[in-house]
């Protein structure tokens, strides 16, 4: 770049990493939080006519499909097996489901992506192994770009389900052994009530609240997951971005993405403390 | 019922059985304690017995043979070799990452619990801050500036943000446990806060802790070979996540034998964290006398 003024250093200072360097540090800081509050993030030292916000506009919106499908369905199967599973405890086939699913459990997310890459893609060729469409397709709402989009994100969003539905399903299933033991249980059952709706009215509904807090903190754990499968599979989302700057030192990048992760999981956790109280009465005032 | 002499003693030992006699006793516990103290092995006396893994540029890819029981990498080395000789460096990070991760946590948590106040106030606003952080996240950027690969900078790297969840949890069992009977007469004994912390409230939370320490162990497994799969750590020769980092990326991809080059490292990394799950399924009955089955 050469030999530059202090004015400026200055300006390019501000123009990438949004900070004043000739002020106190103090009110550096509060210039940097303002202006990250009013959307400047700065710009990207490596993309420099990029601005950060731009960068993670294009790229969040991968990275919010891939988690948010994908905890969904885990959840959902993750809370029926678990369910299904508590009720027939102590059997034959729940031992070695139980040993099956903490097998699953122990496999690193970056584990199951590298096989599920290396056998269903690359060995058999059944879906594609990067990017998010194919080449040449104009994103739109057309029929050959969502089906691209769908047929990209299946092998992702199956990583994270296989990553974390074992953890869903034996979560449940404790959660349903230990509802199970309790005296209103036992209650309904000798009042008679069919046992199809204590299962989903008395058991369920009890079992289901501890897995409705930890699906906040596996929101988190989402996007830190999402760091290895957007880079195992070359997925355009914040992840691997956060990946490929950390490599190249795009500090500006770095800190942008960092502080929109944080937010995202604050955001769900602000949702999940509302919507707890419609769940359960008993923390409604 | 009368009970012989030698009954009465036969009941003493089986009421007051040594940590390993009852981890034996529990069927998982038994598969867990001998795929960790296998693990522990093979890092510590299998680099003494197994040769070290060399370069042979005519055997690379090599699918496995009774030379290289699971074949080669890209430069030729041996796979088993490879894992065997980055066993020590995980333990090692892993087990460190536990200790400080758990020992901050036990730390925090019982301040934070028994000394109420301005301190208790205080430990638990800085513990919420840091939950709200997600670790891995964290962990990468702040392994990205530091760029070491020293087993105790790592381990420390690794603990950033483990140990919030876990001071938490500890402080809620402090909090119900500062109002039962036995820490009342504790205090009207005159025992100092050393006593009461150290003699009345630590026994009571040691199945808890000991239960965190094996999950910290497998976190810290799973994050450390994660970042040496990406790259952020410096590449060094033989470590689990740099064989999985250069397995995706010299080509590998394209060899017909490198399943087991791939899957070796998953596969070992997958058997230490069932050995640890397992083995925790035994620590409540070590430290609870209550749950044991009779």
């Amino acid at each position: 770049m050469g030999i530059a003024s202090p004015s400026q250093l200055a300006a390019l200072s501000q123009y990438y990493y949004n900070l004043i360097p000739n002020q106190p540090i103090y009110v550096q800081y509060f210039e940097y939080l303002s202006s990250i509050m009013r959307g400047n993030f700065g710009h990207s030292l490596i993309y420099p006519q990029m601005t950060v916000a731009n960068i993670i506009a294009t790229r969040l919106p991968w990275t919010l499909y891939i988690v948010i499908t994908s905890t969904v369905i885990s959840f959902l199967i993750g809370t029926y097996a678990g369910q299904r599973l508590g009720y027939k405890r102590g059997g034959k086939v729940d031992g070695g489901v139980v040993t099956f699913f903490t097998v699953l459990h122990s496999i690193p997310i970056y584990g199951v992506g590298l096989i599920l890459l290396f056998f269903i893609s690359l060995k058999a060729g059944l879906l594609p192994s990067a990017g998010a469409y194919a080449v040449g397709i104009t994103p739109g709402l057309n029929l050959a770009f969502i089906v691209s989009v769908i047929k990209h994100s299946i092998l992702p969003i199956s990583t994270f389900i296989l990553g974390s539905v074992g953890g869903w399903t034996l979560g449940m299933r404790a959660n349903t052994i230990s509802v199970l033991g309790e005296d209103y249980v036992n209650a309904a059952e000798l009042r008679g009530i069919p046992s199809s709706r204590i299962a989903s009215r008395y058991v369920g509904r009890n079992a289901i609240l501890p897995q409705f807090t930890s699906l906040v903190i596996s929101i988190g754990f989402a996007f830190g997951g999402s760091v290895f499968v957007e880079q195992i599979f070359t997925y355009p989302g914040i992840g691997q971005m956060l990946v490929s700057s950390v490599g190249d030192g795009d500090y500006p990048v770095i800190m942008g993405i960092t502080i929109i992760i944080i937010a995202a999981v604050l955001v769900s956790v602000l949702v999940a403390d509302l919507t707890y109280q419609l769940l359960d009465p008993r923390v409604r005032k | 019922m009368r009970l012989s002499s030698k009954d009465t003693k036969k009941e003493q030992k089986s009421q007051n059985p040594s940590m390993l006699t009852v981890l034996w006793r529990n069927r998982y516990a038994k598969i867990g304690l001998v795929i960790t103290v296998a693990f522990f092995i093979m890092g510590f006396l299998g680099p003494l017995v197994y040769p070290a893994p060399k370069i042979d540029l005519s055997q690379v890819f090599a699918p496995p043979s009774l030379q290289h029981p699971l074949g080669t990498d890209y430069l030729g080395r041996d796979v088993l070799g490879d894992i065997i000789y980055g066993t020590a460096y995980i333990l090692e990070v892993t087990f460190l990452a536990a200790f400080i991760g758990t020992g901050i946590g036990v730390a925090v948590g019982i301040a934070s619990g028994y000394f109420r106040g301005v301190l208790g106030s205080l430990l638990m606003a800085i513990t919420d801050i840091v939950l709200t952080i997600p670790g891995m996240i964290l962990i990468l950027v702040v392994a990205s500036v530091v760029r070491s690969g020293i087993p105790l900078i790592v381990a420390g790297v690794l603990s950033i943000t483990a140990w919030a969840g876990f001071a938490r949890a500890i402080r809620s069992q402090i909090l119900s446990l500062r109002n039962s009977l036995f820490i009342e007469e504790a205090r009207l004994l005159n025992l100092s806060s050393f006593h009461i912390i150290f003699r009345e409230l630590m026994p009571n939370v040691m199945s808890y802790t000991a239960i965190n320490f094996i999950f910290s162990v497998q976190g810290a497994l799973f994050a450390s070979v994660g970042l040496y799969f990406l790259g952020v750590l410096p590449f060094s020769a033989f470590n689990w996540g740099v064989m999985l980092s250069e397995a995706t990326s010299f080509g590998g991809f394209l060899a017909p034998s490198l399943a087991f080059y791939l899957i070796s490292p998953i596969a070992v990394i997958t058997l230490f964290t069932v050995g640890l799950i397992y083995l925790s399924f035994g620590i409540d009955e070590v430290f609870n006398p209550r749950t044991r089955r009779r």
